[in-house]
């Protein structure tokens, strides 16, 4: 691969799954408001 | 979906909206799109089309959606009249509910190649096909005619089965149904992804009757191209593979919000569920169709296979290409992609069947179970045509009209009204509401100015598209053609005397042209030009052939656009069916009102 597409690839996919795994993690991570009222019925 | 429906978690929540965004598109679509409009070149438009309009109009969708939950509205119709009461937004709305209807129509199709070509992956049914053969069976599937298993109509049988699939789960409800499917579907698409895009990037010359790299298609799809930013068609083509991926201008996205009560987030979770989208598409998508094929095939027939799309090379050519790694691999590889094609396509459809449930249930107290089994029985008689019709182009019709140019008008109309008429101040409160993340200001910005902008571009730059579509250009190019073949070789003198003489013509048409450096981006632009006129023309030249063949196509043609111009005012009729169940909803609704007072 040429220099400038190994690049752009790296930092697009890095920028995509840090962004994903941030959010997601970030939703794991915040406790649930209320639990009885909330809009999920499993917490 | 009722008021009763709840989602089991968050993260159930989160997962089926990813879901109901990924789609076989991220897999097929994408890679395409980016490969036909010069790889890199497409990555930069696409990646600001994803800032500017995608992750603003989530937070405009997701945040329409839950307020209309507020009032108990769980379809667009209605979602929209909530935020204005002129009547005129109740009958925009019908598009969120039309658009679903009427994709889910040939998807679901689509969506049974995929649970087919698992059976046939397992079965070996492409073992010791060539690639022509793997082709044919294609061919031969979505023919009526002919049976690949000796199971008549086949291609029914699965869709059937499929079409009940969908009606079942969704008849299990919200955290019954899509969010356990969306569940055990999401992990496995992304363990699936992740071993096939291991397995496209890893690929070497020489192993396994590879001819190149696998980052050779990585190469050309990250190569950028900065001057692709003053192409208006590259940004058209980005603009609309951001709105499929994300399946925005649906009102799917506002179905599934409008069940998640106000003190909940919405901000945390459209960015979780878009950019999981994202990984999926930026990350796998780019990493599995294109390196695989490009290491078999090479870069010019690859552009050549997808001047139709994507179907070609994930159902013609792939399964066959799978064969080079072994039996063993070759069913591996073969259950993992339709396997996760098949996840990708019924995590969505399943989507597209809670604005219709909503609607049947809030309005005329349908049962869930009542309104699911209604949804599969609507998806069968609107898909019919595409099935039997499918050669005939009705397929590719209803994906023009329903899943390409009724999700901009939607989505035009929506960020104007959530911008303009319900007021962006109103509008970035209730996307703040109870958020678990700061949504920066700078969107406050983005969705009243340029998102509206930006999506008025799409809509009237598509113009001339549109016009094409509706005058049957193409066709009825080629049937000048074909009427007076000495126009093909006039043309194609004149496309030739384009390039240098000194070229010669097993050059023009048989080396790999977009891997030769010493070539410019127009000369190669042209090069592809001629040999997809000459692909397409090639065999009328010689006047034998022309005699027989010319008038058979003609005649093929002319049934294609007959079908065509009759699947149009089909499309239409639903459109005027689903507004006038509104406007029946709409006075029941009146008269409960008045009888209240």
């Amino acid at each position: 691969m040429n220099t400038q597409a190994l690049i752009w690839m790296v930092t697009a996919y890095s920028v995509v799954i840090f962004m994903t795994g941030y959010y997601f993690i970030k939703i794991l991570r915040t406790p649930p408001k209320d639990p009885k009222h909330d809009s999920y019925s499993e917490t | 979906m009722s008021n009763k429906e709840s989602w089991g978690s968050r993260v159930g929540l989160v997962l089926a909206m990813a879901g109901n965004a990924v789609g076989l598109g991220n897999f097929l679509r994408f890679p395409v799109q980016a490969v036909q409009n010069g790889g890199g070149a497409f990555i930069l438009p696409y990646l600001i089309c994803f800032l500017l309009m995608g992750i603003p109009l989530l937070y405009v969708e997701w945040a329409m959606g839950r307020f209309g939950g507020k009032t108990s509205h769980h379809s667009t119709p209605f979602i929209l009249n909530s935020m204005d009461k002129r009547p005129m937004w109740k009958y925009i709305g019908v598009f969120g509910i039309f658009t679903n209807v009427a994709v889910a129509a040939y998807y679901c199709y689509l969506e049974s190649w995929t649970l087919s070509y698992v059976y046939h992956s397992i079965v070996g049914s492409f073992s010791n096909f060539n690639q022509a053969e793997v082709a044919g069976f294609f061919e031969s599937y979505t023919d009526l005619h002919t049976s690949t298993t000796g199971i008549p109509y086949e291609n029914i049988v699965f869709w059937i089965i499929c079409l009940l699939l969908n009606t079942w789960i969704l008849s299990k409800g919200l955290s019954g149904g899509v969010e356990k499917t969306a569940k055990i579907g999401m992990p496995l698409l992304i363990l699936f992804g992740i071993f096939l895009a291991y397995k496209g990037i890893t690929l070497k010359a020489g192993e396994n009757n590879a001819v190149f790299d696998g980052t050779v298609g990585l190469n050309y799809l990250w190569t950028p191209d900065y001057s692709s930013i003053w192409n208006f068609k590259v940004w058209l083509a980005a603009a609309g593979q951001i709105f499929f991926t994300l399946s925005l201008g649906m009102g799917s996205i506002h179905c599934y919000a409008s069940y998640i009560k106000s003190k909940d987030d919405i901000a945390l979770n459209s960015q979780s569920a878009g950019w999981m989208n994202e990984f999926v598409e930026v990350v796998l998508g780019s990493s599995i169709l294109i390196p695989i094929a490009v290491g078999y095939l090479g870069i010019d027939t690859v552009l050549e296979m997808t001047q139709n799309g994507g179907l070609g090379l994930g159902f013609k050519t792939l399964p066959y290409l799978f064969q080079q790694w072994g039996p063993t691999m070759a069913v591996i590889a073969g259950v993992m992609w339709f396997g996760l094609l098949f996840f990708a396509g019924i995590t969505s459809s399943l989507a597209m069947g809670t604005p219709w449930m909503g609607f049947l249930e809030d309005e005329f107290n349908w049962k869930r179970e009542k309104a699911a089994w209604s949804f599969g029985l609507v998806v069968l008689i609107l898909g019919l045509p595409t099935v039997m019709f499918y050669k005939e182009g009705v397929f590719d019709e209803y994906d023009y009209w329903a899943g390409t140019v009724s999700l901009v008008v939607f989505a035009f109309f929506e960020i104007i009204l959530f911008s303009w008429i319900f007021g962006i101040d109103r509008g970035w409160k209730e996307i703040n509401e109870s958020a678990d993340i700061k949504v920066p200001i700078a969107y406050k910005f983005i969705i009243k100015f340029v998102t509206p902008v930006f999506l008025g571009m799409v809509l009237f730059g598509s113009m001339p598209d549109i016009w094409k579509t509706i005058t049957h250009a193409n066709d009825k190019q080629e049937i000048v053609y074909l009427n007076d073949t000495r126009l093909i070789s006039k043309d194609g003198i004149a496309m030739r005397s384009k390039l240098p003489a000194e070229w010669s013509d097993s050059f023009i048409f048989h080396s790999n042209v977009m891997m030769n450096e010493s070539l410019t981006k127009d000369q190669k632009n042209q090069i592809l030009g001629l040999r997809a006129f000459s692909n397409k023309y090639e065999k009328y030249m010689t006047p034998e052939i022309a005699v027989v063949e010319a008038p058979k196509r003609i005649k093929e043609l002319e049934e294609r656009m007959f079908y065509k111009n009759l699947s149009r005012p089909f499309l239409i009729l639903i459109f005027l069916l689903i507004a006038w169940m509104v406007y029946i909803a709409h006075n029941k609704r009146k008269k409960k009102h008045q009888h209240s007072i």
